[in-house]
């Protein structure tokens, strides 16, 4: 098995916190409008509060099995064979997820920033960054993201903050949007949007016990699930609902609207630097967790060989989609609605199982 | 005739052409390694000392090539006018009054055999007649060839198979002087010397406690160098002190000389941009890394001392922070971080923000841009490109220079740089003032070392800038952040205690008063991490004795 290293609640919260925020920057935002109105702002709890049960179970099956991986427990709990199965699906929606939103980004950045620069080039970087990174492994990845995600975090909230000039409590109205049955249902059927908490489970062999997976998954959730649902109200405050259903990035139309007399205009910079940043760490997060899937389930000692295959995979992955329309409506929607079969689902059928065979893990590391 | 025919003739033979090339030559034939395999130190297997004196002498001269060295003595005498005995040593490293006034006056006295029964003397001359403060003895040539490199005199007798080595070190060797290269406004104004002792004393100085440990290591396998680790026991992580020795000790190099190539040979990571110890010519900083629990590494021949294990924010830290107040010397600190910024990226920046998103830039700024590039030939990755390397060039020039003509040619450079670039149409006002902007920024930065590094990433990022806007710049940076991330010194994570997270510091970025540095840095897992008392102002205690519990709480 791949040595990974350690590291502590405080990394993990980042980890996931980063992977899960970053949809923000997205066209998600836009397509939530579009199906529920301008309720995403608590639409967005309601999904929270699906991954936090979600997460429960998860937490469940992972105590079962103390310091033993996802992969490890489909194995133990559903045997050899169909744990294959339940694992590999879980790799392929990673590999799936990490070159479909590398797409996505392509698409964004060359709408918004480089219209002439081949998608092949952007996508080629951003891989070689995930690569890298994957290189150095996991601990590094964990520690780059602590180190980003205070900076990062901070910048977002200098963005609302300044964006607040040009709220408009009004566009909040009507609160219930396109009805409140709607919004609940979409709420609770895209707590598929917090699904990174399963990485958690993925490295629960490098952080110290049981104890810590669920604090870091607990925390990094309500996190997200708060910086989610503000940043969505101040995008509902700042434009009209029919307005954010025709924009792409509406963080970074919201962060051009910013204007404090002649000289404090355009954030745009600082909006596009901590956007890219924080992608390229998100894209990084997915693809490692995507080779150490791999690894763990073709039992190999070394992840580095892989790397660059998985690499050329994604690439490909991200390279297929014909256009930006069909990236949005079809593919990223499509990872949201059947993300939570692989990412939710599998596992609580793997704890379901594990509790009719009673299968546990051994308790000496238990915590 | 007789020309013609040796004309003739040698068309039909062959000869070797004689060497026509004047001079030396340095060829590659195999004589070179025949002679290495016969130098005197290769014939002599055997490294004990014989008691016969003429075996010792011969030795000694061929192990010293006396017959081509001529800085080696070999002052033959004879102890009390009846023991034949001599003394080697190199002319230049020992003191000679201490020879002249202090050992063969009391060697060579009628009185030296009074009371000796013995026949090997070496012990009586220890202890009743040698009137210097360091004497030892050694039976091993190997050891007595490095303690006479070393400054050391060394006395055979006949009879004895052991040699006296006596202390008389005293080569000459530059006066304490104020560091050059870290000047500061507050603090002490000594720096090291090129003198290991002199170095060790300087900090010995600093810290009087009685757990310093100063270890001698030797390294070099040709030069014979010695290099000083210091740290205070039960202060540094004992495993961090052996790992430094071990390092050091497995050294297979030649030639090494100072604390540049120590550190070279022990980094944890040759390929990394970033320094992986700090360099220090001031015996108070030194001082204040022992005190943090680090160790120090003294090298022989350089006024420089390194320290080990580092974290990347310790590179901003300089002495001067500490001597400040607290306000500022986080000023300072805070003034540090913006030149590190602007060293690394406002050219990058700039060629991004004018390549890719000009829409980016407030109008006002675009049209003056504009205005001033208007004029200007080159491509802005070359007009960049152009300054940014004079800029180089100059810096490296002022270097390399005599002090005297230094001045002058920093002058020049500023007028080539400025105003006769832009005047010549080659470069944009707006450059000029970003050039030097990003030259001010490297100058803040307090670590030579890390300095050079920004300046190099500094290239890769206007290439990034050129290449991808951005886009690049911000890819750039993740990279250059994984790197760092994934760096260690002597086992401590490069970004502790930020990433990863371990106890708060209070003097990471900013410092807390000092008052309330109470703790050794967590990174550095010592021992003993306390450093002050729960309240170190205890005079405010004794003036109101009510505030007694708010002090301990502090």
């Amino acid at each position: 098995m791949i040595k990974e290293g350690k590291f502590g609640v405080n990394e993990a919260v980042c980890l996931v916190t980063m992977a899960i925020c970053n949809k923000i920057f997205s066209t998600t935002p836009g397509y939530i409008t579009r199906t529920i109105g301008n309720t995403g702002w608590y639409m967005t709890l309601i999904s929270c509060a699906t991954a936090l049960v979600f997460f429960i179970l998860i937490y469940l099956l992972l105590k079962r099995f103390p310091g033993k991986n996802i992969v490890e427990i489909y194995d133990a709990s559903l045997g050899r064979a169909v744990g294959f199965i339940f694992s590999f699906l879980l790799m392929v929606s990673f590999l799936l997820s990490v070159g479909i939103y590398t797409r996505e980004f392509t698409d964004i950045l060359k709408i918004y920033s480089l219209p002439f620069t081949p998608p092949s080039v952007i996508i080629g970087t951003l891989l070689s960054v995930a690569a890298a990174a994957a290189f150095l492994g996991l601990e590094t990845i964990a520690r780059v993201a602590r180190l980003a995600f205070y900076p990062a975090l901070l910048g977002y909230l200098l963005i609302l903050i300044f964006s607040s000039k040009n709220f408009e409590p009004s566009n909040l109205l009507p609160i219930f949007g396109y009805g409140l049955d709607k919004t609940v249902i979409t709420g609770i059927l895209r707590g598929s949007a917090y699904d990174e908490v399963i990485i958690l489970a993925v490295f629960a062999g490098s952080l110290q016990g049981i104890g810590q997976i669920k604090k870091a998954g607990f925390i990094s959730l309500l996190l997200s699930g708060f910086i989610i649902s503000v940043g969505l109200l101040c995008f509902s405050l700042v434009f009209e609902y029919t307005s954010i259903q025709e924009i792409t990035i509406v963080a970074y139309v919201m962060t051009r609207k910013i204007e404090y007399g002649v000289f404090f205009q355009r954030m745009d910079p600082l909006f596009l630097l901590q956007w890219i940043i924080t992608t390229a760490i998100y894209i990084s997060i997915l693809f490692y967790t995507t080779v150490s899937i791999y690894c763990k389930l073709f039992r190999l000692q070394d992840a580095r060989p892989v790397v660059i295959p998985i690499a050329v995979l994604v690439f490909s992955i991200a390279i297929f989609p014909k256009d930006f329309t069909s990236v949005v409506t079809e593919y990223v929607q499509g990872i949201r609605n059947y993300g939570n079969i692989t990412f939710f689902i599998m596992p609580v059928i793997a704890l379901i199982i594990a509790v009719i065979r009673n299968k546990r893990g051994e308790t000496k590391c238990a915590d | 005739m007789s020309n013609l025919i040796k004309t003739v003739t040698g068309m039909f033979s062959y000869t070797e052409p004689r060497n026509k090339e004047r001079g030396f030559e340095l060829l590659d034939d195999e004589i070179e390694g025949v002679e290495a395999e016969n130098t005197p130190q290769a014939a002599n297997a055997s490294d004990a000392i014989s008691p016969e004196l003429h075996v010792n002498l011969e030795t000694i001269r061929q192990k010293f090539l006396i017959s081509k060295n001529q800085d080696v003595i070999i002052r033959e005498f004879k102890i009390g006018r009846k023991l034949r005995a001599y003394m080697a040593y190199i002319d230049g490293m020992v003191n000679k009054q201490t020879l002249d006034l202090s050992i063969f006056p009391q060697l060579m006295s009628r009185d030296v055999f009074e009371e000796l029964e013995k026949e090997c003397p070496v012990d009586y001359l220890i202890e009743n007649i040698l009137t210097v403060h360091e004497v030892k003895r050694s039976d091993k040539y190997s050891d007595i060839v490095i303690q006479i490199l070393n400054g050391m005199s060394a006395l055979f007798v006949e009879g004895c198979n052991e040699c006296i080595l006596i202390e008389t070190k005293g080569y000459e060797k530059r006066n304490v002087e104020a560091p050059k290269v870290e000047t500061v406004v507050k603090g002490s104004q000594e720096g090291f010397t090129e003198n290991l002792r002199t170095n060790v004393t300087l900090v010995r100085r600093i810290i009087k406690n009685e757990n310093l440990v100063t270890e001698m290591l030797p390294v070099g396998n040709t030069n014979h160098s010695n290099c000083a680790v210091m740290y205070l026991e039960g202060i540094a992580n004992s495993k961090v002190v052996e790992e430094v020795k071990r390092r050091l000790k497995r050294i297979d190099a030649d030639f090494i000389m100072g604390d540049g190539m120590l550190e070279q040979y022990i980094e944890d990571n040759s390929l990394m941009l970033f320094p992986q110890m700090i360099s220090t010519e001031r015996p108070d900083r030194a001082a204040s890394f022992i005190m943090e629990g680090k160790i120090i590494i003294i090298g022989e021949g350089t006024p420089f001392a390194i320290a080990a294990p580092i974290t990347f924010f310790g590179l901003f830290h300089t002495s001067e922070d500490y001597f400040l107040r607290w306000p500022g010397g986080n000023f300072l600190r805070l003034v540090r971080i913006f030149g590190l910024f602007c060293a690394t990226f406002l050219p990058g920046l700039y060629v991004a923000l004018t390549l890719y998103h000009v829409e980016m830039i407030p109008t006002e700024l675009l049209v003056s841009i504009a205005r001033a590039k208007e004029v200007v030939p080159f491509p802005t990755l070359l007009e960049v490109l152009i300054m940014e390397t004079s800029f180089e060039l100059i810096r490296e020039g002022g270097i390399r220079v005599p002090n005297v003509i230094g001045q002058t040619l920093g002058i020049v450079g500023a007028l080539i740089l400025g105003q006769a670039a832009v005047a010549a149409g080659l470069v944009s006002p707006m450059l000029v003032i970003v050039v030097s902007i990003t030259g001010l920024g490297s100058f803040a930065i307090p670590n030579y070392t890390l300095a050079i590094a920004i300046r190099i990433e500094r290239f890769l990022f206007i290439f990034a800038g050129a290449v991808l806007g951005f886009y690049g710049i911000s890819l750039m940076s993740v990279i250059l952040t994984l790197f760092v991330c994934s760096m260690k010194s002597f086992g401590v994570p490069y970004l502790v205690p930020v990433a990863p997270k371990t106890k708060s510091n209070a003097d990471v970025i900013f410092r807390y008063p000092i008052w309330a540095l109470k703790e050794r840095p967590d990174g550095l897992n010592t021992p003993n991490r306390k450093r002050k008392g729960n309240n170190p102002k205890l005079w405010i205690s004794e003036d109101n004795p009510d505030d007694t519990d708010k002090g301990g709480k502090t």
